[in-house]
């Protein structure tokens, strides 16, 4: 939510910003670049969990594997040349995934010891949302009078929202033998932490101000989630952003 | 999700006791402002309350959930009703009033919450709530199930809005509350009065196995909640005078009598293991067979355990012999296993541990039970050989259903009663020479003693039981069978099963008997099938024909 309402304001300040010159590298080129981009994150490292918990005097465990396909990413910057070639910039991200977790679990049988009941199933709406702001060093290169093409790299904070399944439920009856899955329970976990982002910006103006642009990030951070039952979970979040956009100079 | 429980628990206990103090009581420190506690037993307090209830019901802040009349007192009737705050429910506020054939008020008791002011329209409609109830549950809610709007009061002296529903899954049942403005979850608990628990038991024998249990408050008691049939063991503390009340019907035992545990870790081998091992005795006939129970319409179970205590072996062993040293089927399905006796003490040169503690025993002895819905077989002479015998037989059926194979405690072999009657048991169906009981029909017991040798002549079709499945020669006859094999035991134990609850009449002989299990393998598996001629042969050898 924080994000968006960052994209926003990154947007609106866009628009009410001055107009100044377009072209890098001269005192009439352009000083500050604002762009506003859509595209994926493609999964970063495979996440999975492995809990335990006490049922029917034994113990049952669970085992979760997180979807990791790719996510919607929108992204918002703006960028300001400070020196000839060098400027400095700041972007927010946002991806956005909800798929399905699979879950399998070994739950104990009420009436004998040495007998699990294998539940495995799959739940729907296991979100994901990650938000990025990356603190960034341009260097800025004009390889024609239209196009432009900016290299990034910068500190990233990274908050990441994840679903984690913590729990199972399940229907048995008499005589207990099979027992099957009936949906997962779960609850959404925050936290951020501190990474880092390298990227490239091409941008193409059809006029004085207005243009297309493509980036392609690649950002990193562990993330320690807190399970529900106060475990530690690591997550490396981040991975390659690509998205395409408009771009506004000033 | 306990905490909250608990704490919620702990409120409305308070509650309570508080009502039966003063008319008007502060209960504690946080409720004191929101809370009337009702207990209007005086003249003055009845008048008062009275009025104020009645100006209440007139305003709507309450309204009369039910009307009942005294069961017990004529003329008296008990009126029940609910606090509301703008039409919505308060949840826990409530009233009984009492009152006399002229509709005089005789008591009230009752709480009532004071100072509610919140808005009753939710900003999250009741669709939404059930979206919200989903979520939380992983339950799919069916169009039966609504949720209810109520002022719920917290623990904290706040009201909240919040929308109600019960929840039932196939574990639990518990009430769910959602903040009816922020679609919140504000609170949950069980609400299943009884639930089934499993625990940790060890038997006679130190084993270790998981019983199936009922939790109350604090408590954990020997009745199973897991299984269809109602399966209890009662605790009878060494009262062989209660145990013969309960047998005779002069008394009924109620849930006191069941045993019970705190921990739900259970360590009195002879209730452990009458209890589980009955449970088994379900599990092997439905798994086995098909059968819901005894009457295969899940009867109610009940164990008797101590029956007597093993100190008290000279003042009862010459009234109750039986409470000592058997285990016996009564009949509907009640049981009683004996105590065995002291350390130190032997019969016929064995030691005789708690007799529930054999698999073989308890399932023998619950056999009779299916006997007794089934063919009913008489129990003299040659038809109750073969009620003995058939319990036989599914005893070690089921010891060899739950145990592995072998010889020692704890496995499955043809002995009868060896993991407590030590050493050796008290039968064998391998060889019922062993314990002289005859294994050809040409040494049959003749005599009248034990109701016609019932449990001696049962060696024979035990005999039989056994050559079927594993095969051999008999000892008298010297005849050879040709067995299933053991891998196919459930084959022979479905032949005589089908023989004996389907196709035996009650006054059956052995040649009927030899008969009707010959034409159930015929039936089952085919002529000439392998278990036809194991069957076959077997009679064959034992001199039946």
């Amino acid at each position: 939510m924080r994000s968006c309402r960052l994209s926003a304001w990154l947007t609106a300040a866009a628009l009410i910003l001055p107009g100044v010159a377009t072209r890098a590298q001269a005192q009439s080129e352009p000083r500050f670049v604002v762009g506003v981009s859509g595209g994926v994150q493609a999964a970063g490292s495979s996440l999975s969990d492995h809990f335990e918990f006490e049922r029917n005097v034994e113990t049952a465990t669970v085992d979760v594997k997180y979807p990791t396909k790719p996510q919607a990413l929108i992204d918002a910057g703006i960028g300001v040349r400070l020196w000839k070639h060098l400027g400095a910039g700041v972007a927010v991200s946002n991806a956005m995934r909800s798929g399905s977790a699979e879950v399998d679990a070994r739950i104990p049988h009420p009436l004998q010891f040495g007998q699990p009941r294998t539940v495995e199933g799959t739940q729907s709406g296991i979100d994901t949302r990650e938000t990025d702001v990356h603190v960034q060093v341009l260097y800025a290169v004009q390889t024609s009078p239209r196009i432009t093409l900016t290299l990034s790299a910068g500190p990233s904070i990274v908050h990441l929202e994840q679903e984690l399944v913590n729990g199972v439920t399940y229907d048995e009856t008499y005589p207990f033998d099979v027992a099957t899955f009936r949906s997962a329970e779960s609850r959404r976990a925050k936290a951020s932490a501190a990474g880092f982002n390298a990227g490239a910006d091409l941008r193409w103006m059809f006029s004085r101000s207005i243009g297309l642009g493509g980036l392609v990030r690649y950002s990193r951070a562990t993330v320690d989630l807190t399970t529900s039952d106060n475990r530690t979970l690591s997550v490396r979040a981040g991975g390659v952003q690509a998205g395409v956009g408009i771009r506004l100079v000033f | 999700m306990t905490v909250r429980k608990a704490a919620y628990a702990a409120t409305a206990a308070l509650l309570l006791l508080a009502g039966a103090g003063a008319t008007t009581r502060p209960v504690r420190a946080q409720d004191a402002r929101r809370t009337i506690s009702i207990d209007a037993r005086s003249a003055t307090d009845r008048r008062d309350w009275d009025r104020r209830l009645d100006t209440m019901l007139r305003q709507g802040e309450l309204r009369v959930r039910d009307t009942r009349e005294d069961t017990l007192i004529t003329g008296r009737t008990h009126q029940r009703a609910d606090q509301y705050h703008r039409g919505i429910r308060v949840f826990g506020g409530d009233v009984a009033r009492q009152a006399d054939s002229a509709g005089l008020t005789e008591s009230a008791f009752g709480t009532l919450y004071q100072g509610i002011d919140i808005d009753p329209s939710p900003a999250v409609d009741e669709d939404r709530a059930r979206t919200l109830f989903q979520e939380r549950t992983g339950a799919t809610l069916d169009s039966s199930s609504t949720p209810e709007l109520v002022v719920l009061p917290l623990d904290d002296g706040r009201y909240v809005l919040a929308w109600r529903l019960r929840v039932k899954t196939s574990h639990d049942a518990r009430q769910y509350f959602i903040d009816a403005r922020t679609g919140a979850a504000l609170l949950d608990y069980t609400d299943r009065k009884t639930q089934s628990a499993v625990g940790r038991a060890r038997g006679v024998l130190g084993d270790t196995k998981k019983i199936s249990v009922r939790t109350t408050t604090g408590r954990f008691l020997t009745a199973d909640e897991l299984r269809p049939p109602s399966i209890q063991t009662y605790d009878m503390q060494g009262n062989p005078g209660r145990v013969n009340d309960a047998l005779l019907g002069t008394v009924t035992l109620s849930t006191t009598d069941l045993a019970s545990d705190t921990d739900n870790d259970w360590s009195d081998g002879a209730v452990d293991d009458a209890h589980v091992y009955a449970g088994y005795t379900y599990d092997f006939y439905f798994k086995r067979f098909g059968r819901h129970g005894l009457n295969n319409a899940d009867i109610r179970v009940q164990n008797l355990v101590h029956p007597v205590r093993r100190s008290d072996l000279f003042t009862y062993i010459d009234e109750f012999p039986d409470f000592f040293i058997n285990a016996f089927y009564d009949t509907n399905g009640v049981m009683v296993y004996g105590e065995g006796l002291p350390a130190g003490f032997t019969l016929g040169g064995q030691t005789w541990d708690f007799l529930a503690g054999g698999l073989d025993i308890v399932a023998h002895e619950l056999s009779h039970g299916v006997t007794e819905f089934t063919s009913n077989l008489i129990y003299r002479n040659e038809s109750g050989a073969l009620n003995e015998s058939f319990s036989d037989m599914m005893g070690t059926s089921a010891e060899f259903f739950f145990q592995p194979a072998g010889s020692g405690n704890l496995k499955a072999d043809y002995l009868i009663g060896e993991d407590v009657i030590r050493p050796g048991g008290i039968r064998s169906m391998e060889n019922p020479g062993l314990f002289g009981d005859p294994d050809h029909y040409s040494k049959r017991f003749q005599g009248t003693d034990d109701n016609g040798g019932v449990h001696i002549n049962s060696g024979i079709p035990n005999q039989v039981f056994y050559l079927a499945i594993e095969g051999g020669t008999n000892r008298t006859s010297g005849l050879s069978v040709e067995g299933v094999g053991g891998a196919n035991r459930e084959q022979i134990e479905k032949v005589f099963y089908r023989a004996f609850t389907q196709l035996m009449p009650s006054n059956a002989t052995f040649s009927v008997a030899r008969a009707v299990s010959i034409q159930s393998a015929r039936d089952l598996y085919g002529s000439g099938s392998p278990a036809e001629r194991a069957v076959t042969q077997a009679w064959t050898a034992v001199g039946v024909q």
